[in-house]
């Protein structure tokens, strides 16, 4: 997948939630439950932000797409009934509807350097996507969502169509090119690309600022559920933990704990993968010795050096 | 002998009655219904919700106290059980007020809560 093209199959549990989302009410309650700004969704636009709770944890991180007169949505692995359930909980008078697409969709993901000209053998008709936009197409005159974003933390296509169509996609994929990538494999891309998951670096255990999840906030939209919380951690510079990489001489468990050189918790492995290139992971550090360079000791035997996550590099940009 | 407990219920101050009958006379809906209600998003997770509305809806809620019509839709009165409407007024005064037992928490403005 980093040399080429990778396709991945996304459906298969956990799978990726697939909700579409209509209502005249439904982008401004996303507005008022999520950390983006929300206010102008256009046809064809793609965007991700997080649900967070009045504490300013992270429920969930949403990648939206207005498409088909409503809104395609992809919630992490085994998370589409919580998605669900929280916006029922806080929808009153609303005007939304959400179906969960999950079961009668399937979800393929296509990354790596080669994805686009893959995608074009295809797709004749296709020139160009730009990054966080979907379009409605064929592939093997099957109808389906192509969806351009951040995938696994690096530049990937999104389809999404009909489940009876999965198989016909696929192979067409492979046809042109993609090869058929393992949940292992697209696990390891994740970690490399710095790219965090929930129930790993972020849930309700932490908040998005700790997993760095800043290209998903929005600074001046305004007041949004947990929004309050989100920006005194800012503004007092509170954050306690941030996600960093982490080259390690060892493979360890996730869970494991960092130490500093003076014997204090530091923080804890989050995800870890073993490359071709050595160890990598991505840890939960703590702030003040969350940078780039340092080495930390691994419990009980070890070293990991910290790095900046590629994926929070290329969006750490915040909306003025 | 064990007396019922009093049912919760919505009530709504004198002072914030006044207020409302004023606000809803310039209105030109003198007749009209105060709309009260929650809905999701603020810091807090649940804003309330305050708007004057010529009917209430078959399946609201209808209170009935100092010559106001309150209407509240069921779900929002999970959240406003309890709750008594008072109005704040002078410089310092912050308008409409919801004193509600169910609210744990309250963000900054007070403008958000959640139970």
């Amino acid at each position: 997948m980093r040399d080429a093209c990778g396709v991945v199959v996304r459906d298969e549990a956990p799978a990726t939630g697939r909700l579409f989302i209509t209502g005249e009410d439904a982008l401004d309650l996303l507005n008022r439950l999520t950390t983006n700004k929300l206010e102008v969704l256009p046809e064809g636009q793609g965007i991700t932000t997080v649900i967070t709770n009045p504490s300013g944890r992270v429920v969930d991180l949403l990648a939206l797409a207005a498409l088909d007169n409503g809104m395609w949505s992809l919630t992490s692995p085994g998370y589409a009934q919580t998605v669900i359930d929280w916006l029922d909980m806080y929808t009153f008078a609303e005007d939304i509807t959400v179906v969960d697409r999950t079961d009668d969709t399937f979800h393929l993901t296509v990354a790596g350097p080669s994805a686009l000209s893959t995608i074009v053998a295809c797709t004749p008709n296709l020139r160009k996507l730009p990054l966080d936009t979907a379009t409605r197409l064929e592939i093997a005159n099957t109808p389906v969502v192509l969806w351009r974003r951040l995938s696994g933390g690096s530049d990937a296509y999104e389809i999404i169509g009909d489940v009876d169509q999965r198989e016909t996609v696929l192979a067409t994929l492979i046809g042109a090119g993609a090869d058929l990538t393992s949940a292992t494999a697209w696990e390891a891309y994740r970690i490399v690309n710095g790219m965090p998951a929930v129930d790993a670096e972020f849930g309700l255990f932490n908040n998005p600022l700790e997993a760095r999840l800043l290209g998903s906030i929005s600074e001046t939209k305004g007041c949004y559920t947990g929004q309050e919380i989100l920006a005194r951690l800012q503004t007092y510079n509170k954050v306690q933990r941030r996600l960093m990489a982490v080259d390690l001489d060892t493979l360890v468990a996730v869970g494991t704990k960092l130490m500093s050189h003076e014997g204090r918790n530091a923080g804890q492995i989050t995800s870890i993968t073993q490359t071709p290139d050595g160890v990598k992971g991505l840890a939960l550090v703590t702030s003040k010795l969350a940078i780039v360079g340092v080495t930390l000791a691994v419990d009980p035997a070890g070293t990991a050096t910290l790095l900046e996550p590629a994926y929070a590099l290329a969006t750490e940009v915040m909306d003025g | 002998m064990a007396t019922a407990a009093e049912p919760l219920t919505i009530t709504i101050s004198e002072n914030a009655a006044n207020h409302v009958g004023a606000f809803m006379s310039s209105e030109g809906k003198a007749n009209g219904v105060l709309r009260v209600g929650v809905k999701g998003g603020g810091c807090s997770g649940l804003t309330y919700v305050l708007d004057f509305v010529d009917d209430a809806r078959e399946t609201d809620k209808i209170i009935i106290q100092n010559g106001v019509t309150l209407a509240i839709d069921k779900k929002s009165y999970i959240f406003l059980a309890g709750t008594e409407l008072d109005y704040s007024g002078g410089l310092n005064g912050k308008g409409f007020i919801f004193n509600n037992p169910n609210a744990k928490k309250a963000c900054g403005c007070g403008t958000s809560f959640s139970v």
